[in-house]
């Protein structure tokens, strides 16, 4: 009975993940768009009314205006709720209007990016307003316990549950029977399809992100006595909450809602389990949703469908890199040389940037060669990181075997992370991997049974035939020869992930980011490349991570955390996913690297980089949907254009006979002409 | 008749700044069927993506119903009268007939009638659009595209992946549908010959030129005209005449190909 008892407790949270899954599905089927930025709605919605209840001040979002406006005094239950729901009403109308409006035929992996930028403003504003301190909330469900022999549930769970599956039924009810549902089913099946019949997609999507922010908010609102209200507490809910919409393939609301609630109840179950002593003491209750993803999503082996778009884009070329020793020889000098002239926190900007640069090059790897979206490379850093302790402090590995080890480490995690890509792609393995990424977190490095508990996880100095590579303490950090010794792997992968761009290997890997099927029918190996690929990415990653954790003398799971993964794959993306160039771009505005330095030494960002980073990527993603790379690229046709059209005007003017060889006259071919003369 | 409906006017059109259609103008009048012909890559497609405002003109101008175009998005042309039946259909596949119906009825149209002109429909009003046969499905997005009682109705690749028994029923539909409800047709169609049997009027669209603009029932009489267009051959002045008075602008190459008399 108290097993039931506790999978019920988990109703109040298990209504959240539905509530969220199910505007995740509202707002999918308008647009197109996955909104990472729902969990941060909640969170913005509910500090809204807190507040308003707590002072009667409404929250400004705008930075450098006042923090509040006051409404006079503490408000009521209901005014205070219809402000909070208008504001979530206004933020995901303005999303629409702002950002994704300009995105509509982009690719959808430019659509992420946006929505990560949104969520990163959004909990930044929070963050900025509120700072870390929890706000409490009074109860706004009756309070109580139902009873019944041994079982116990409290009331506000079930009305939680009960209120939220009620919205479920009243938006199903919607869509099914009124003109304005019928045309969002349509315009999902066929955007195209509903322009022709006169229905305007920007009417749909408006009021679809109207009507998913407003859920979304509500169920902030709601959640907010039970769970404490912090910032950024509620932007992870999105991870269970794009599991359950992922089982409804973010199109049907009833698997949705069902498996939301069957998440928050399981997660509840296991921390019943927690209390047996064989039990795995924290960790495994964030894991349950993506081992849910990947139970469905394998046995149903059916991808998401994909959003009838007006039109597709694909991701920009892959440049072919050429001279790659000289290159790699050349940057590697003037990495050098800057690790000479920079010093103190420069320096250590410096070495930031360039482990990130290494992360970021295995995102070119799987995500611009071989197009498997993974978000989770951050994370497999975090586990060769955390192996590098082990080897280095319990085992006496010495440097760099233990980078080695650590990485290949990294390579089994990656390897099985990759193992969805077989049957799944796109989107939906972008999601699997995030949650592995969670799971990784929070069964590993916030781990106290692992993580090196209280003392953390220390690694030992790097040292090679004597000499000693660490990257010192006290007045000798940074060291020089520590930022030489990450120049050295920079130069390394960089020439590696060149070179596979080159290789025949790398050829097959660009046919499969192009279709898998055809490539499959021209004799490729799909399965294997996939595993080859998402192995060598990890190995790279690896060796960024055992390198973060040597430059950090003691790992911390704060450093491989989700959200910061997730700002470095937006980065990496808009700098340019497809190109070595793309990653380095990346590498320099990495949070903490050395253009974060500069910029806090010239003018104080304080707390607003985030908020920056944010705004950046979404103006990015809006101006360069294909990365800023793939603009360099368009901008290098475009002057080839017109170069050839400036030579074109320089020859003689062609004859009659001759116009159909040359320049875009397109005249009869002369050889058909031949062919067919009459005779 | 003078009620022009849609006026094509020296356009250019084409992607990402790659001309593919270059300097095509044409009158159509209600009740009228222009067939629009060309091998593989002519611009055909390109022209009526262009006119349904799914794509930027280059340059020049199209107006329908006395209202330039360029300001407009699809889905105004659509309520301002206009049908659009693409090569790809863009069916709603999970939505049943009857709803892929009546999501598209917009203004004073019925279901009725569109269903009076492809009668089969009627029995399959309850299942899903994805479901359909091909031939239904194609019947299907023209009566969508119908139930509003366009002025002017596009049909791109009317005949893909049909059975010919099947083009040759939809065809006299069409005509019929033109006559009764003074419909402006623009006929998109591989199959030269079907397509000139209703058709008014025709173009032929080569790499993107105007190389013959003639009356259907001149082309029809003549077809080896018809087969020298295609084949990039200069052909009759006499059927150019029409695609000659609109280039007065420009003096290219290819139109004194196309003058050129034959050896």
């Amino acid at each position: 009975m108290i097993y039931l008892s506790f999978l019920l407790l988990g109703l109040g949270a298990g209504a959240v993940y539905a509530a969220l899954g199910t505007s995740l599905v509202v707002v999918y089927r308008s647009s197109g768009v996955i909104n990472f930025a729902t969990g941060a709605i909640a969170s913005y919605t509910a500090y809204t009314y807190a507040t308003l209840r707590s002072d009667g001040k409404y929250f400004l979002p705008i930075p450098w205006l006042p923090k509040f406006i006051s409404l006079g005094n503490p408000m009521s239950l209901w005014p205070a709720m219809l402000i909070a729901l208008a504001t979530a009403g206004l933020i995901g109308l303005a999303m629409y209007w702002i950002v994704f409006k300009w995105l509509i035929n982009a690719l959808p992996l430019a659509k992420i990016v946006a929505s990560l930028g949104v969520m990163i403003v959004l909990q930044s504003l929070v963050g900025l307003r509120f700072g870390t301190e929890s706000l409490p909330v009074g109860p706004i469900m009756p309070a109580g316990v139902l009873s019944h022999g041994d079982l116990r549930l409290p009331k506000d769970r079930l009305y939680l549950a009960v209120t939220v599956v009620g919205i479920a039924v009243l938006l199903w009810l919607f869509f099914r029977f009124t003109r304005f549902g019928l045309q969002t089913r349509a315009a999902a099946d066929s955007e195209r399809g509903a322009m022709m019949v006169g229905i305007s997609p920007h009417r749909i999507a408006s009021l679809n992100w109207t009507l998913g922010a407003v859920v979304t908010g509500l169920s902030g609102i709601l959640i907010a006595p039970i769970v404490p209200l912090t910032p950024g507490g509620y932007t992870l809910f999105i991870v269970p909450a794009l599991a359950a919409a992922l089982v409804g393939r973010l199109t049907s609301l009833g698997p949705t809602v069902i498996t939301g609630l069957l998440i928050g109840a399981l997660q509840s179950e296991i921390t019943k389990f927690q209390t047996f002593s064989w039990f795995p003491k924290s960790g495994i209750g964030d894991a349950v949703p993506f081992v849910l993803i990947i139970l469905v999503l394998f046995l149903r082996g059916k991808a998401i469908p994909q959003r009838g778009m007006s039109f597709v884009a694909s991701l920009p070329h892959s440049p072919r890199p050429r001279a790659v020793l000289p290159t790699a020889g050349v940057g590697f000098v003037a990495l050098v040389i800057a690790s000479f002239l920079l010093h103190h926190q420069y320096r250590a900007g410096l070495m930031t940037s360039m482990s990130a640069a290494l992360i970021a090059m295995s995102y070119v790897v799987v995500v611009g060669y071989v197009g498997q979206i993974s978000l989770a490379q951050l994370s497999l850093a975090g586990a060769s990181a955390f192996m590098c302790s082990r080897f280095t402090t319990d085992w006496h590995v010495p440097f760099p075997i233990s980078v080695l080890c650590s990485a290949l480490v990294a390579v089994v995690v990656g390897v099985i992370i990759g193992l969805p890509a077989l049957r799944i792609r796109g989107v939906n393995l972008a999601i699997i991997t995030l949650g592995a990424g969670v799971a990784l977190q929070s069964a590993w490095f916030n781990n106290n049974q692992l993580n090196g508990g209280v003392s953390g996880a220390k690694v030992s100095n790097p040292s090679l035939f004597g000499l000693n590579l660490g990257v010192g303490s006290g007045h000798a950090y940074p060291r020089v020869q520590f930022a030489i010794m990450l120049a050295v792997f920079v130069a390394l992968v960089g020439m590696a992930v060149a070179s596979l761009r080159r290789s025949r290997l790398g050829s097959q890997m660009l046919a499969v980011r192009v279709n898998d099927r055809a490539a499959a029918a021209g004799g490729i190996n799909v399965p294997m490349i996939k595993l080859t690929t998402f192995a060598i990415a990890a190995f790279i990653a690896g060796i960024a991570g055992s390198l973060m954790a040597y430059q950090s003398g003691n790992v911390s799971g704060a450093s491989f955390d989700v959200f910061l993964s997730l700002s470095l794959f937006a980065l990496v993306y808009l700098s340019g996913i497809t190109s070595i160039t793309g990653a380095l771009l990346a590498a320099v505005f990495f949070p903490g690297g050395i253009f974060y330095v500069v910029l806090s030494n010239w003018v104080d960002p304080g707390g607003y980089f985030d908020m920056f980073t944010g705004l950046a990527l979404i103006d990015a993603a809006i101006r360069n949907p294909q990365g800023f790379a793939g603009r360099l690229q368009e901008l290098g046709r475009f002057v080839g254009r017109k170069l050839d059209e400036r030579k074109m005007r320089a020859l003689p003017p062609p004859g009659p006979e001759g116009s159909g060889t040359g320049g875009t006259s397109p005249g009869p071919d002369p050889l058909t002409k031949e062919a067919l003369a009459p005779s | 008749m003078t009620d022009i409906v849609l006026r094509v006017d020296h356009l250019n059109g084409g992607y990402a700044g790659h001309t593919v259609l270059r300097d095509l103008s044409f009158e159509l009048r209600a009740g009228e069927i222009l067939a629009l012909l060309g091998p593989n890559g002519a611009g055909k497609t390109t022209t009526l993506m262009t006119v349904a405002g799914f794509l930027p003109a280059i340059s020049g101008s199209v107006e329908m119903l006395g209202h330039p175009t360029r300001k407009n998005s699809p889905h105004q042309l659509a309520r301002l009268g206009l049908g659009y039946v693409p090569d790809d259909r863009a069916l709603f596949r999970s939505l049943t007939v009857r709803e892929n119906l009546k999501v598209a009825k917009h203004g004073g149209g019925t279901l009725e009638l569109a269903l009076e002109y492809f009668p089969e429909l009627r029995k399959r009003l309850d299942i899903t659009a994805g479901s359909l046969s091909g031939g239904e499905q194609q019947m299907l997005v023209i009566a969508r595209a119908l139930v509003s009682r366009p002025k002017i109705l596009m049909i791109d690749e009317l005949s893909m992946g049909l059975a010919p028994a099947i083009v040759a029923k939809v065809l006299p539909v069409l005509r019929r549908i033109s006559d009764d409800m003074k419909t402006a047709i623009v006929l998109v169609e591989q199959h030269v010959q079907q397509a000139l049997t209703i058709a008014d009027h025709a173009i032929v669209l080569v790499h993107g030129d105007v190389r013959v603009s003639a009356p259907g029932d001149v082309l029809r009489r003549d077809p080896t005209q018809l087969e020298r267009a295609y084949l990039g051959q200069s052909v009759d002045p006499e059927l150019t005449q029409h695609a000659q008075t609109q280039d007065t602008q420009t003096q290219d190459a290819k139109t004194q190909d196309a003058q050129e008399v034959p050896a």
